[in-house]
């Protein structure tokens, strides 16, 4: 289940795209997971674990794929750090909610901003308040005090 | 720095143009967008200048803060719009001694955050989201509406509100109280900016007014306005403040050109945000007269009904209309 803490958490990692950029295994680049948000959020394809097709950039490294989806992979297979999630615009929302049902162990991770994780039913504990809320009503007020 | 700064920003590979009217931006919105790309660009540009093959065209120097030791930096930038991306920096944008520093500083900023900031009164009107066509990005704000006076937000203009919620007790309450409260209508002060979520969460039957400063309401407007995803009914009106509504209003003489153009009067050294200068200019421009302005204590020729009614035709109809029979 995805656990969200929102505020400051020292323990998180922070910045995400310089953990990414030096700790990042090629095989994440392309499962099919990967395949997918890299398409959804950056528009890009994936050629290989070293290369992946931009729009604007053309080809590029994986490190320079946008901070949102270095986070997410970060948070689908560093099973051992939590992470800051802040990178993270509204369009990565229901990625992590795949991330959470693909992966059976408990997830957690930082958030310092109400993201919105759509209209549809989820399942999230919030940390601070160690409630399990079911769609953004029930998020809303339980995070829009720590955020 | 005073005035509005129109920024290009190129390389090979995209584009970036927008106008910067305040001190403090916020940039924000989906991943993917082109946000770390426009930083990283600065901060090419940052340290090397024209040999970095990016291409600025700026009315004054663009600065990408990239330093570790970010205060030290900061200390040697002046006249300046400063970058900052959360993505790159060492999480200290929402900290005191951030907010400090851009207090008393000559700089604008543009800062790429999905932060709330709390401690940076910054305008709902400056928070963007970039678009991009291929290689071209814009900025757009991510709160805009069609009032002409202030932001508006109403999802349901035809239902009656019962509360009106200001940020303080100050002159502006006072109005809304002596022109709004009746049987039906209750006014409240917060006590704060970031009181008006809790004050709102108090009445899940009724609808609930907020008027607040615009001018530095970037901070909670997220919140508020996510309230309604848990069924509040919150009309959210957020002129620049009470004071800019009397400017507004035609009341006082003279500050037709200022009200224009803000952005080419306002210093923002000396007024960290548009309130702060809009209440010490109508002080001053009625100052010794019938309407010398106090923002303590409102002062009672505010209340003459040719006054009220000044003052109301700038608020919106959905506001407006409520007004209590005497």
């Amino acid at each position: 289940m995805l656990n969200i803490y929102f505020g400051d958490m020292p323990e998180a990692i922070y910045n995400t795209s310089v953990y990414f950029r030096n700790t990042y295994k090629d095989k994440w680049i392309t499962t099919e997971l990967s395949r997918e948000m890299i398409r959804d959020i950056d528009k890009s394809e994936v050629l290989s674990e070293t290369l992946i097709q931009s729009p604007i950039f053309g080809p590029m490294p994986p490190t320079q794929l946008s901070g949102g989806v270095k986070t997410l992979m970060l948070i689908a297979y560093d099973r051992n750090h939590i992470f800051n999630a802040h990178n993270c615009g509204d369009n990565c929302a229901k990625w992590i909610l795949k991330i959470a049902q693909m992966r059976k162990d408990r997830i957690v991770i930082n958030l310092r901003h109400l993201m919105d994780f759509g209209e549809g039913e989820f399942k999230i504990r919030v940390m601070n308040t160690n409630k399990i809320v079911r769609n953004m009503a029930e998020l809303t007020l339980q995070a829009v005090d720590f955020v | 720095m005073k005035g509005s700064k129109l920024i290009r920003i190129s390389n090979r590979f995209a584009k970036y143009m927008f106008e910067l009217r305040r001190n403090i931006t916020v940039v924000r919105g989906d991943s993917g967008t082109g946000k770390t790309t426009l930083f990283n660009m600065v901060a090419d540009y940052t340290r090397n200048k024209e040999q970095s093959g990016v291409n600025i065209s700026a009315p004054c120097p663009c600065v990408a803060l990239t330093d570790v030791n970010w205060e030290a930096q900061l200390r040697d930038i002046h006249e300046s719009v400063v970058f900052i991306d959360e993505d790159s920096n060492h999480n200290y944008l929402s900290s005191k001694d951030f907010a400090r520093a851009v207090q008393n500083s000559d700089n604008y900023y543009v800062l790429i955050t999905r932060e709330n900031l709390h401690d940076l009164p910054y305008s709902v009107e400056e928070i963007y989201e970039i678009k991009k066509s291929g290689k071209y990005h814009l900025f757009r704000n991510i709160y805009n509406s069609q009032f002409d006076n202030g932001y508006l937000h109403d999802e349901q203009p035809t239902q009656p509100f019962n509360v009106i919620v200001t940020e303080d007790a100050k002159s502006g309450f006072q109005f809304f109280q002596a022109v709004f409260e009746d049987n039906e209508t209750v006014c409240i002060p917060a006590g704060a900016n970031s009181n008006i979520h809790s004050v709102i969460r108090k009445d899940p039957e009724g609808k609930t007014v907020v008027i607040a400063d615009g001018a530095a309401f970037g901070s909670e407007i997220d919140r508020v306005l996510k309230l309604e995803k848990s069924g509040f009914r919150i009309c959210l009106y957020l002129p620049e403040s009470f004071e800019w509504i009397i400017l507004r209003s035609g009341l006082i003489d003279g500050v037709e050109d200022i009200l224009a153009s803000p952005s080419e009067y306002i210093e923002s050294q000396k007024y960290l945000s548009w309130e702060r200068y809009f209440t010490a200019l109508l002080t001053e421009q009625t100052q010794d007269g019938y309407l010398a302005y106090r923002k303590a204590k409102l002062n009672e020729n505010y209340l003459n009904d040719n006054e009220v009614g000044a003052i109301l035709s700038v608020l919106p109809e959905v506001i407006r209309r409520k007004r209590k029979t005497i």
